[in-house]
């Protein structure tokens, strides 16, 4: 019985201990899922070429990422969070008061949804507002605002295909979710809609239908293409990326007669495109070992440019002028504004 | 109603039940085949990798290395020349745009190989040797069969140019399947070529080890305790409805007071084993308090009493006789509550066990992924070789829960001794 | 006429609310064999779980009033438990052999109060109380197989093996014979009136 005890004591000090000394020689990465696939492979090439460990990367959501990345300085908090828009005013805040107030934001590269569906289906062409007349919980026909009634596509406009709408959405919690209601479901809206949704334009114009013509899917993009690759009919949205991963199995439609291309999502003449980012804890820099010359592989041309190796995994590159800008910030390790 | 009708309506009642019972055993069965089927037909070829036999020339100037050159030169020396020179030998490409599609037949891993081939024989300068070098996911998918080839080549990943080469290589036989280690020594990778379990398996071995030497030790002093020391009255009622209400606590519930006591409060490091082992040893502790309590609670009061009958202590009683006879209840029980907990993913979430690890963790306090994890991981990753990726992780801890549920029945059975 | 060994007076018995035993004066005397015989429920074992105590294991069991064992009063908070019940054996209604080989049944009582420091001390004590159980001659080979795979008489006469083991004083037993064949049970009562000859 006594040697079962101080084994047991003895397990718990080497925990206290070992943990009581705790210091990180390796980057800690958190943030957006979108960003997470560049940032994975960035980081292994990062860690199979130099003296550093390969950074690790967790895939929290933008907003989890932040609420981490601003949670405090010290080995416990992570250095670099992915984010798949620009940090928010309120998380400036929350940076500030725990005493993150350098904070370096890089430009990744730019993200594209793609709206679309299997390889068998003729090809599509769709207006924005189109697009949110088909999603909307509520639209506005003849200058009043209805529960929606389209059930076919040709109930939007006759010149749309006589079938069933039937759409896969993602969940309410993930980016790409935030990027297609604000580019195409806000954008979309009409005037009259928005004018008589009054106030809460914005939310009431994203707010999607439940009446199962739109069919929330999960986090996995993989399970979309999936689905669509069985059922002909029905359309979704997801990055750019698995357009290029899947595209024997699916294609997108055009949005405004655009189809989503490199050029198109870079200098954003494809209308569903947003700027993704990772932000940089700048106290780390110099304390956990590596970030600096993290920062230097993720912005050079090897990873960055057109014909880098994150293009080939579907991230949209930055046009020159703005690649500038970001090389310089994670050169000399610019740092934003957080008030 | 005559004696016989009663009778004949007896009997079809049992029939009826019968027939019931049959028909839901079969659809189990048939549910756990779909399932099981779905996930062999697609994980199986996991199991292999496709690689391309290149004939390497390890050219003396072009390595800048001498013959006895030292390991540190030799890890330091610049093998992306040669690297590209053999694999460009592979077939006659004619501008650059072909030579790069031939060099993206393999896999970016190319110049470790070759590396590493050298490494383990450094006698190799200025020689020649054939090397099997691991083939990109794209051709390792449509060597596999994984990957139509009949579509337009605007919708295929592989150009009508790396088709060509690849049937010259089919025809050469210079193309090869073999037994893929590196899913059992890699760690994660973006890379499907090259990803691993390798990190997720230490990972996993590291937080069932933690859990097993927490939760074991006071699992069992607790039951025992419970069950043969206390008191009955309502304190230990109290605490008895507890630990099985904790039982049925939902596990991600584990992970939320995980986050707030061990990381945020403690400030354990993230996304290691250590805080997995903890978080998944308090979810499986009320998991084996039961059946330990409940093997305990078998043992009959007889054997007990005939101890203390001859003068033996409370604690001698309980030590020399109840105990090593509910052990084998004991040890299946916890050997149960760990296969729960190797399973577990939800708690692993919010302690950041879903991680990005390349690097394969050599402590309990370096950052890991674990098994379920990494099904998760790969299952959302947009390239295709990790689909079969994904279903021979499952494979791997389905054997291991199939394993550990045998070894379960296996000691209950060998240690179990018969009392009257 | 023998001393009194046992000596109960004024005892009551309660489970819960239920009295068992109402006053219960006896003097039980010594190198005798006294039987108490009565109705099922009547209070037989109730009594006989008083005088090592056995009682003590059940919750709700409340003991009044005294018993005295050489004028010494055991149901004292001060005595001892584990001392009086190696003075005081015990064999129950239904064999109970520990499920571990013969020789570990009888060895363990001796082994647990220090007696038979060696091996040859505890194979002669093992010997001995098979001997006065009248088991040795049948299991004398076999003395590494489980007590459990022995026949109902053979478990009880193991059981009366391990009580004796200890040396005690006084041997309660709470019908031994219930649960076996008449064969069996004569060879029981033969060995009952052999115990209650002082031993050399």
């Amino acid at each position: 019985m006594n040697k079962l005890t101080s084994i047991f004591i003895g397990f718990l000090l080497v925990i206290g201990f070992t943990t009581s000394s705790y210091s990180r020689d390796q980057i800690k990465i958190v943030g957006s899922s979108t960003v997470y696939p560049y940032a994975t492979v960035v980081a292994e090439k990062f860690g199979k070429s130099g003296k550093f460990k390969t950074p690790v990367i967790e895939s929290t959501g933008t907003g989890g990422g932040m609420k981490l990345f601003c949670a405090g300085v010290g080995a416990n908090h992570p250095d670099i969070t992915n984010a798949s828009r620009a940090i928010k005013p309120k998380e400036k805040t929350l940076c500030e008061k725990n005493g993150v107030s350098e904070i370096i934001e890089i430009v990744v590269g730019n993200d594209g949804i793609s709206f679309a569906h299997a390889v068998s289906a003729p090809d599509a062409d769709f207006t924005k507002e189109q697009l949110w007349r088909a999603l909307a919980a509520k639209v506005d026909v003849d200058g009043k605002l209805v529960e929606n009634p389209y059930k076919k596509w040709s109930d939007i406009d006759a010149s749309l295909p006589n079938k069933k709408i039937e759409i896969l959405v993602a969940p309410p919690t993930s980016g790409t979710r935030d990027a297609w209601n604000s580019l195409v479901m806000v954008k979309g809206c009409t005037k009259t809609a928005k004018s008589l949704f009054g106030d809460k334009a914005k939310k009431e114009c994203a707010k999607i239908r439940e009446d199962g013509y739109a069919v929330e899917a999960g986090e996995n993009d993989t399970l979309i293409v999936q689905k669509l690759t069985s059922n002909p009919d029905a359309f979704g949205f997801f990055g750019y990326s698995y357009l290029v991963a899947n595209k024997d199995k699916v294609k997108a439609s055009s949005v405004e007669g655009v189809q989503p291309s490199l050029e198109g999502i870079q200098d954003y003449s494809y209308p569903i495109a947003r700027p993704l980012f990772f932000y940089v804890k700048k106290a780390h820099i110099g304390v956990i070992p590596g970030i600096q010359e993290f920062l230097k592989e993720f912005t050079s041309k090897k990873a960055m440019s057109n014909r880098g190796y994150l293009a080939k995994i579907g991230l949209v590159p930055l046009a020159s002028e703005e690649y500038q800008i970001t090389r310089t910030a994670a050169l000399d390790l610019n740092t934003i504004s957080i008030k | 109603m005559t004696k016989e009708q009663r009778l004949k309506k007896r009997h079809n009642a049992e029939k009826r039940f019968r027939f019931y019972g049959l028909a839901s055993i079969f659809f189990a069965l048939l549910f756990v085949l779909i399932l099981v089927h779905n996930i062999f037909s697609k994980g199986s070829s996991a199991f292999m990798k496709t690689a391309i036999n290149v004939e390497v020339f390890y050219d003396k100037d072009l390595l800048e290395l001498e013959l006895g050159a030292s390991e540190e030169e030799i890890l330091e020396a610049d093998f992306f020349d040669i690297t590209i020179e053999s694999l460009l030998k592979v077939y006659p490409a004619k501008n650059m745009d072909e030579e790069d599609a031939l060099i993206e037949l393999f896999t970016t891993d190319a110049e470790i190989e070759i590396k590493k081939a050298f490494l383990n024989n450094k006698n190799l300068i200025g020689k020649k040797i054939n090397l099997e070098i691991t083939a990109s996911d794209d051709i390792d998918q449509l060597h596999k069969g994984n990957y139509p080839r009949d579509l337009p080549e605007d919708r295929r990943r592989i150009s009508n140019f790396q088709l060509e080469i690849y049937d010259v290589l089919v025809e050469n036989k210079t193309i090869t399947k073999n037994f893929n280690n590196y899913f059992f020594k890699n760690g994660d990778s973006r890379d499907p070529e090259i990803a691993g379990i390798g990190g997720a398996l230490v990972g996993s071995f590291y937080s069932i080890l933690i859990c097993l030497l927490l939760a074991f030790p006071v699992a069992v002093l607790a039951s025992i305790y419970l069950e043969e020391f206390a008191p009955k009255n309502k304190i230990t009622d109290f605490i008895e409805i507890n630990i099985n209400n904790l039982a049925a606590v939902p596990s991600i519930v584990y992970g939320l007071l995980a986050l707030q006591i061990l990381l945020a409060t403690i400030q354990l490091p993230r996304s290691t084993p250590l805080v997995a082992g903890i978080t998944l040893a308090l979810m499986t502790l009320p998991r084996i308090i039961i059946p330990c309590r409940a093997s305990l609670k078998a043992v009959p009061p007889s054997i007990r009493e005939g101890a203390l009958a001859v003068g033996a202590s409370k604690f001698q009683s309980v030590f020399h006789h109840v105990v090593p006879l509910a052990l084998p209840g004991t040890l299946s029980g916890t050997i149960i509550g760990l296969a729960q907990a190797l399973g577990e993913t939800a708690p692993l979430i919010l302690i950041g066990m879903v991680a990005f690890v390349v690097d394969i963790p050599s402590t309990p306090i370096d950052p890991s992924s674990s098994l379920p994890v990494q099904v998760y991981l790969w299952s959302e990753s947009a390239e295709r070789g990790f689909v079969e990726k994904t279903s021979a992780t499952i494979m791997m801890l389905l054997s291991f829960l199939i394993v550990m549920n045998f070894l379960a029945v296996y000691l209950r059975q060998k240690f179990e001794k018969r009392w009257n | 006429m023998n001393n009194v060994k046992i000596k109960s007076k004024n005892l009551n018995v309660y489970y819960g609310e239920k009295q068992a035993l109402f006053n219960v004066n006896l003097d039980l005397n010594e190198k005798e064999v006294t039987a108490l015989i009565g109705p099922s429920g009547c209070g037989k074992s109730t009594f006989i779980r008083c005088i090592n105590r056995m009682n003590d294991v059940i919750d709700i069991c409340k003991v009044s009033g005294n018993i005295e064992i050489d004028g010494v009063e055991i149901n004292d908070k001060n005595l001892d438990v584990v001392s009086l019940r190696e003075r005081v054996g015990m064999v129950f209604q239904k064999p109970n052999p520990f499920p571990k080989s013969i020789y570990d049944n009888i060895s363990y009582g001796p082994k647990i109060h220090g007696k038979g420091e060696t091996k040859s001390e505890l194979d002669e004590i093992v010997e001995n109380s098979l001997k006065k159980a009248a088991l040795w001659e049948e299991v004398k080979d076999r003395l590494d197989e489980p007590g459990t795979g022995l026949s109902g008489g053979q478990q009880q006469r193991l059981c009366i093996a391990r009580a004796i083991s200890v040396n005690p004083e006084v041997i309660l037993m709470d019908e031994p014979c219930s649960a076996l064949d008449p064969i069996a049970t004569a060879k029981i009562e033969e060995l009952i009136d052999e115990l209650k000859k002082p031993t050399l």
